[in-house]
């Protein structure tokens, strides 16, 4: 196990290199995106390896000329990796509609990305209506057509379904790691979950299903017993890169058991139908898998999720923790907070500056959280 | 040199009227006027509210007038209180917090009987008319307007072609009658006639000098936000812009003599407009021309007259803040030129991330394209803690003595 | 049972040391920049005034931002918890603790058991604890303990609109060239603080009685703002300062109990 634990690692902490090692090995392209609404089983069954930009951090201080100081910093961090030149072995970038501050990195991507292509998928935001479903599907098949002309090649249907199986059994890996993780089958923690995830995001995705194959072997059938006296804790907001609030949470005595970030839970939700045409297929899936905030299906349909999840994995409380100036989850969290207190969840609320450095007030906060609870 | 009086600007008291009026009503209750009340954004497609007789209210207009009167650092502490960031657009904590306590220089708005929100603007309004439809429990109709980043494709014409219709059937169901078509029409030619007059008026300011400035724009841009495909809106810039063409004759400028002319880019400062205005008028530096006020009428090149309600989707969706900003730089770019202006101060909003983010490119670009001083100030629409006064001024200073 | 409090905060180092219940000591120190070094001296201050020895303690808890320093400690506890629990001892009708220290302020609400039910914390900005005091007060050129005094003569209060500190610093600079009267000032200094507070409070639905522990406690300008912002009496414990190392005594004692 520990081999395939320590891959996920060398991978999530180079995935710059290890992705530019792939097209080295493999002579084929590869393609930035964002966020967990980029299609990547297009990209994938276009040749190209989907890599996902979440911004290495470091605070390289490029990105200053071209974004004012009230941006959150993953767009920061990966605008800072762009000028930075360590995106250059990127062939391609392509950006789906998510939210305001996407919207603008894309534009200055474009206007800034040398020798490589950049494509707009401009997603519906609105997935809860017949017309918004339609729409999504023709944004896909364009981004097929363009793909197609950039990487010079054809997407075939067979492209497609194979693409579709392979990141099926990689979303389904992981949710079943999760779930193992959560009930005690599976000697690995959150932290290890979310390295895993991130790992997945920059490496080739037959070799991620592969190894999440493996690590799925090590699953007992029944949970280990005394997981000791830790507070059971929920996790959600935004986009989140820093394991060690992991270990934070942890030490001061608690236990997650519900990670809702962008690279977990909203991430592996959902499957593609096997059986179906695969593009509409892939469409119907974006429509469908658990929505970020910043898209419109019902007006609960978030909190509801979080309280669900939350009661049926018994969490005594939950952790928001708010990237700042992430606009879409700092609209989200007074509802769902209140969700929660009807339910007689606790909650307690914590602003990141930046992704990749935790303020030690973290630790503070999450041991009197603990002591609250 | 005109007089004090002459430089005021006659129909201001008019729009006041009217302005009074259109709040009198909205706040008269429904079992009087009879008429639904719709909340909407201010990109958000109003005419086919008018020809279902629907009071159109724009937390946005209301947003501005709290910021005038300085109130609305109050409602945002408020909304902070109730758990809403401190970094979230000033607009939308004033108006959650409004909505709560009935706040602002009016009371509160009157409550909504449904909720329209159009996300040719930004995506905050997607989240924030989410909280209002929470709050009041009554239908919201999102238009979701893809970004045209670099251009407008044949789905998104089909998409947004598509929800105009589920718009008119959403306020058919609410309104409880079918939708008439020819009242639409009407409403429609309105419509584009406003914009037209709106148009006239903002280019009277290619006259040297201008006889107004942005400032009056902000100003004057009340009503055709919120009254467009009404007479009323019509004949207000009518008399408008006989003014304007007046004042031409006359010679009568707010800046005297009028040395520098400058473009605004952005939201105003609302609690600050006085500051701004005299901070430079002092220099005597003028602002001819701003990007804000000319987006109400931007897109009328993708309308039709005849068939208004067929070209919404395309004249909606492409409004500037929805496209790219290499687009947005040329915009600022033809008004350097149409204006002759000398010098563009971008003002960047903390409230506002899509028109903000993308503006040190759109500098650039403006910079190599015309040559023209650029400065660029910090600040935030409506909350006062985020404007220093000091920094701001020096600023101001440099660039003046740059031009 | 004889048990002991030590809360190493940013900017004093407090201790606290409880028999059955009741206090047979406390201290008061600046930390300095060893809050290891503090703790010792802080401890040692309290055996000699209680007259007592180590080994006559049956439980040390430690508290505060340096509460992972203090090696002689059994266990380490926030001083979220140990503000309430103090408070029970101290002020046992109080509903909110409102803690203003020197890098953090915090509100506390409790339940009517005395528990916390909720909290929160200022962010990483400084506007709103001891610092932005202090860095207005260097502003100002005046001795931080004497800002309460001069805002008791305001006439006024100047709007001081920045929240930032580094804006509210040059905000205030330019206040005094346009000729504020300087107490003016500091009443708006004091009421920029109240709005953050009330702010953090409303989040927590913070409700009276109130208290309010820290070192800006001692500053009744800012007490009598938040008295007029919660339209409610705002009580400053004798022992507001060492309210959280008595806290921890008492949490040391039930541990054992
Ligand atoms: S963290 Fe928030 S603001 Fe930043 S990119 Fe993600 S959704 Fe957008
Ligand atoms: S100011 Fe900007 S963010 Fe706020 S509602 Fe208007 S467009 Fe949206």
């Amino acid at each position: 196990m520990k081999d395939v634990l320590d891959r996920f690692e060398e991978v999530a902490e180079n995935p710059q290199t290890c992705a530019f090692e792939w097209k080295k090995e493999t002579g084929r392209p590869v393609v930035g995106t964002f966020c967990s609404y980029a299609p990547e089983e297009i990209i994938y069954a276009a040749g190209a390896l989907p890599y996902r930009m979440l911004g290495t951090g470091g605070a390289k201080g490029y990105s200053d000329a071209y974004l004012q100081s009230y941006c959150c910093s993953v767009v920061k961090n990966t605008l800072d990796d762009l000028l930075s030149g360590e995106l250059d072995f990127l062939d391609g970038a392509v950006f789906p509609h998510t939210c305001d501050s996407v919207q603008r990195l894309s534009d200055i991507f474009r206007l800034n990305m040398k020798n490589s292509f950049h494509l707009d998928a401009v997603l519906p935001a609105k997935l809860d209506t017949p017309s918004a479903a339609h729409y999504m599907k023709s944004v896909l098949e364009r981004l097929a057509g363009d793909l197609e002309e950039r990487l010079d090649t054809r997407v075939t249907k067979q492209d497609l379904t194979d693409a579709v199986l392979v990141f099926n059994r990689i979303r389904n890996g992981l949710r079943t790691l999760a779930d193992a993780g959560m009930d005690n089958r599976i000697n690995i923690t959150a932290g290890e979950l979310h390295t895993i995830s991130r790992g997945v995001t920059a490496m080739d995705p037959a070799e991620a299903a592969d190894l999440l194959d493996r690590l799925c072997t090590f699953i007992q059938p029944k949970a280990e017993p005394g997981s000791g006296p830790s507070k059971r804790i929920g996790l959600t907001g935004s986009v989140c890169g820093v394991p060690s609030v992991y270990e934070t949470i942890e030490q001061a005595g608690g236990r997650v058991v519900l990670d809702d970030f962008c690279t977990t839970e909203r991430y592996t939700d959902f499957a593609v139908d096997e059986s179906a045409d695969p593009l509409p297929a892939i469409a119907a899936r974006y429509l469908k898998k658990a929505d970020c905030p910043c898209k419109h299906s019902s007006l609960y349909s978030r909190g509801e999720r979080i309280v669900e999840k939350a009661e049926k994995r018994g969490v005594k409380g939950v952790i928001f923790l708010l990237l700042k100036f992430c606009d879409p989850h700092a609209f989200d969290y007074p509802y769902i907070r209140d969700m929660l207190e009807l339910k007689g969840i606790k909650s307690m609320v914590f602003e990141l500056d930046d992704e990749q450095s935790v303020h030690a007030q973290f630790r503070t906060r999450c041991e009197a959280f603990m002591e609250m609870l | 040199m005109a007089t004090p009086d002459e430089k005021k600007i006659k129909a201001d008291k008019r729009l006041r009227e009217i302005m009074t009026e259109y709040y009198i009503e909205a706040k008269t209750p429904k079992e009087q006027t009879g008429k639904k009340i719709a909340w909407i954004t201010s990109g958000g497609p109003v005419e086919p509210l008018h020809a279902m007789d629907v009071i159109p209210i724009y937390p946005e207009n209301y947003g501005a007038m709290c910021g005038a009167a300085k109130m609305s650092t109050e409602l945002c502490e408020k909304a902070e209180e109730m758990g809403y960031s401190s970094d979230l657009c000033s607009y939308a904590r004033g108006d959650i917090a409004s909505a709560a306590v009935n706040g602002g220089p009016i009371g509160g708005l009157p409550e909504p009987d449904m909720l329209i929100c159009c996300n040719n603007i930004c995506g905050t309004v997607l989240k924030w008319y989410q909280v209002l439809a929470r709050y009041f429990d009554v239908p919201l109709f999102v238009l979701d307007t893809p970004v045209c980043h670099t251009g407008y494709e044949k789905e998104t014409d089909i998409y947004v072609r598509h929800q105009i219709g589920e718009y008119v059937a959403f306020l058919e169901a609410v309104c409880g009658r079918s939708f008439d078509y020819d009242r639409m029409d009407e409403v429609g030619t309105l419509s584009v006639k406003a914009q037209k007059l709106w148009q006239k008026v903002l280019d009277t300011t290619v006259n040297k000098p201008a006889p107004m400035t942005c400032f009056d724009a902000f100003f004057h841009l009340a009503m055709i936000v919120t009254l467009r495909g009404t007479q009323t809106a019509v004949d207000y810039y009518e008399l408008l812009l006989e003014e304007m063409n007046d004042r031409i004759c006359k010679g009568i400028s707010k800046v005297e003599p009028e040395r520098y002319r400058l473009i605004w880019d952005n939201l105003p400062v609302w609690y600050k407009m006085r500051w701004f205005s005299d901070k430079f008028g002092a220099h005597n530096a003028g602002f001819v021309a701003d990007t804000y006020t000319s987006g109400w009428c931007g897109t009328l090149p993708y309308l039709d007259e005849n068939d208004f309600l067929g070209s919404m989707a395309e004249s909606y969706t492409r409004i500037f803040l929805n496209t790219g900003i290499d687009h947005m730089a040329d915009n600022i770019v033809k008004m350097v030129e149409k204006y002759d202006a000398d010098g563009v101060v971008f003002h960047s909003n903390r409230s506002c991330k899509p028109y903000s983010f993308g503006q040190y490119d759109i500098q650039r670009i403006v910079g190599e394209k015309t040559g023209t001083p650029c400065l660029m100030i910090e600040a935030d629409m409506c909350d006062e803690r985020k404007f220093s006064e000091t920094q701001v001024e020096t600023r101001i200073d440099a660039f003046i003595e740059m031009l | 049972m004889i048990t002991a409090g030590i809360d190493i905060g940013s900017t004093t180092a407090k201790g606290a040391i409880l028999k059955d219940g009741h206090i047979e000591a406390v201290t008061v120190m600046s930390t300095g920049y060893d809050p290891k070094g503090a703790a010792e001296t802080v401890f040692q201050t309290l055996l000699e005034k209680a007259g007592l020895d180590r080994k006559d303690l049956e439980a040390v808890v430690s508290t505060g931002y340096g509460r992972k320093n203090v090696g002689f400690a059994g266990r380490s506890v926030t001083e979220i918890t140990c503000h309430a629990a103090g408070a029970r001892l101290l002020s046992p009708t109080a509903a909110t603790i409102v803690d203003i220290g020197g890098q953090d302020s915090k509100v506390i609400v409790l339940d009517s058991t005395g528990k916390v039910a909720d909290f929160t914390m200022n962010d990483k900005c400084a506007a709103g604890t001891g610092r932005f005091l202090e860095v207005m007060a260097s502003a100002l050129q005046i001795d931080l303990a004497s800002l309460a005094e001069f805002s008791a003569r305001a006439d006024a209060t100047v709007a001081i609109s920045s929240v930032c500190t580094v804006f509210a610093e040059s905000e205030v600079i330019s206040l005094i060239s346009k000729g504020e009267k300087r107490e003016n000032i500091i009443a708006g200094i004091h009421a920029a603080i109240g709005s953050r507070i009330v702010s953090m409070a409303g989040r927590v639905k913070a409700r009276p009685p109130y208290i309010m522990t820290g070192g800006v406690a001692l500053n009744r300008g800012v007490v009598r703002v938040l008295e007029e912002r919660f339209q409610s009496d705002v009580t400053v414990p004798e022992l507001a300062q060492v309210n959280g190392a008595v806290g921890a005594a008492l949490i040391a004692a039930d541990r054992n109990g």
